[in-house]
């Protein structure tokens, strides 16, 4: 993934620096790699806009992927980025 | 002058360990006397509730003058600064208390006080030290890092001049990525110099960012790099694990019955953060046993088997077991939670505490995001939602520009969680590309789908690319707006 100065902006504007040092590369790389897996095109829209979630250790934020999955059905692709708020189903417990 | 049974003695009565306190430094059995090191524990323990934990990670605040630590504390506790972070910092309060009100002042009015919230230590610097720093006059990312470094060079890890010899580098002008505070508070020009003639550079860059430059040699790299360990592991050696961690703890942990039976619980994260006898200890524990599904890589890098027992025995895991998960156990202390659990927003707001807030978010963040106003007006009032939470500090800057915005623009009444999650910038280039083409902002009481649609979305569906108009329309236009009025 690529961040250009853009992205930079969003990320900075969205979240504090000491978070945004929290970034754990190699744990990303998963996320990322599972999402693209499963037809996220925008993984780096939800990165920029839940980097939180991107920190979870990778296991962990792919169960709750996976539950998000389970409840949005077939088309959870078309649907989370229609609505990006559906994202709030990963925070559920 | 104390020996180490009197000490032992003395610090039982206060519920701290002597071992733990001697191991980390041994100081205080030359320097500390009896009925001082009794008078502070006694301040400590009892008077401030001090955690026995952060006592023990900081001895040397026991052999210095109860008095000097009385007097900052005093001062400190009439400053809006969070106390917590002083709990955490001890040492700070060993620092003669005139130089202490004196850095105090010169940080508050020159860095403000988040930058005392966010590096407690800065207030142990002497206030000329931060200004021998500023002088340095080198190009920062943030301010604050001027505050690090004067941390790292008063507590002797960094000199001066080698700041100076850095920032007149070749390196420094050719690589200038590679130089955080992070580098110029802790590495030497020598060393990084010779990273990056090294053929060990030249084949695997990637490696080398400037937390390795900041903390690892050359030698330790090399070692690493030529190992039978690398060759067969490479996915556990990132930047990190060359920057923490050395070859011989990699091989120990590697060569390790722990790590053959349980492959899938070492990462390069715990390489680079934990040591093989904490790893073993925790997984010959009961709560490992008993509990399997609570230990990830991530709490085997960052816990104690210490908290994680003092949590699984707490009432607040016995009656809320759902909001402890391995990544609460990782990131959050028993304190923490229990913080959480008693304070008025929990008992308010149940539903928004998840494991995630409990693990990622501060209590203070939390009372900050709770105690805005907007919560109560009924335009905002269902859009508090537990992401918010999770994220509090950020949010408590972001969300008073956000809906600034939207009065601005008029969209006040109609805001959904989406507009909450995208950035300034990006809602603001939405707005203004909607308005210029007429398009409503507002369908049916409801905000325009856009607002709702992920970026990439919006490109593939719409050919909308939110980049361009991020340069078409730049935020800080508005910015310049809202000095001139409201835009109607």
């Amino acid at each position: 993934m690529v961040l250009d100065e853009l992205d930079l902006k969003v990320l900075e504007e969205n979240f504090d620096q000491e978070l945004i040092n929290q970034i754990n590369y190699d744990n990303l790389f998963k996320i990322f790699t599972y999402l693209e897996e499963n037809g996220i095109y925008y993984a780096k829209d939800l990165f920029l806009s839940s980097l939180d979630l991107f920190l979870l250790p990778s296991s962990e934020f792919v169960a709750r992927f996976e539950r998000l999955k389970n409840k949005l059905g077939n088309d959870f692709v078309d649907k989370l980025g229609d609505d990006c708020s559906l994202i709030e189903i990963m925070y559920e417990e | 002058m104390i020996g180490e049974f009197t000490l032992d003695s003395l610090c039982k009565r206060y519920g701290i360990n002597s071992e733990k306190i001697v191991n980390k430094n041994n100081n205080i059995l030359d320097y500390g006397e009896y009925n001082e090191i009794d008078r502070t524990l006694y301040y400590l323990v009892n008077e401030l509730k001090v955690d026995s934990f952060n006592i023990e990670k900081c001895p040397s605040i026991l052999y210095r003058s109860v008095s000097n630590i009385q007097e900052n504390v005093d001062f400190l506790k009439k400053q809006d600064i969070s106390f917590s972070n002083i709990e955490s910092c001890l040492h700070v309060l060993s620092t003669d208390p005139d130089s202490l009100m004196e850095t105090y002042k010169y940080v508050a009015d020159n860095y403000g006080l988040k930058a005392i919230n966010i590096n407690t230590s800065i207030l142990s610097v002497p206030k000329e030290m931060i200004e021998q720093i500023e002088n340095l006059n080198f190009n920062q990312n943030n301010k604050t890092d001027i505050l690090a470094i004067a941390v790292s060079v008063s507590w002797g890890y960094q000199k001066i001049e080698e700041i100076q010899k850095i920032l007149g580098s070749e390196e420094y002008r050719d690589y200038p990525e590679l130089f955080t505070s992070e580098t110029l508070a802790h590495a030497k020009l020598e060393d990084i110099r010779e990273i990056l003639t090294s053929d060990e550079y030249e084949s695997h860059p990637e490696l080398f960012t400037s937390t390795t430059l900041a903390h690892a040699t050359l030698e330790d790299i090399r070692e690493i790099l030529t190992s039978d360990e690398y060759e067969s592991h490479p996915e556990l050696f990132t930047s990190t694990t060359l920057a923490h961690s050395t070859l011989k703890d990699i091989r120990e942990i590697l060569e390790s019955e722990e790590y053959k039976s349980h492959p899938e619980l070492f990462t390069s994260q715990t390489l680079a953060h934990a040591k093989l006898e904490d790893i073993r200890e925790i997984l010959e524990s009961e709560e490992y046993k008993s509990h399997p599904e609570l230990f990830t890589s991530e709490t085997l890098a960052k816990a104690k088997l210490e908290d994680i027992r003092e949590i699984l025995e707490s009432e607040e895991y016995k009656s809320h077991p759902e909001l402890f998960t391995s990544t609460t156990l990782a990131h959050a202390t028993l304190e923490d939670i229990r913080e959480i659990l008693e304070s008025e927003e929990y008992k308010s707001h149940p539903e928004l505490f998840t494991s995630t807030v409990l693990a990622k978010a501060k209590l203070e963040d939390i009372r900050k995001i709770f105690a805005l106003d907007y919560w109560s007006d009924d335009r905002f009032k269902n859009l508090l939602t537990s992401s918010i939470v999770t994220n509090s500090k950020s949010m408590i800057k972001k969300i008073p520009i956000l809906i600034e915005m939207a009065e601005t623009y008029d969209i006040d009444n109609f805001l959904n969680t989406s507009f909450f999650l995208k950035s300034p910038s990006q809602n603001y280039a939405l707005i203004r590309y909607l308005e210029d083409n007429n398009i409503p902002l507002v369908i049916e009481e409801k905000l325009n789908p856009v607002f709702s649609n992920l970026p990439g979305v919006l490109r593939k569906k719409y050919d909308i690319d939110l980049k361009k108009l991020m340069e078409l329309y730049p935020y800080k236009e508005s910015l310049e707006e809202k000095k001139g009025g409201k835009k109607k």
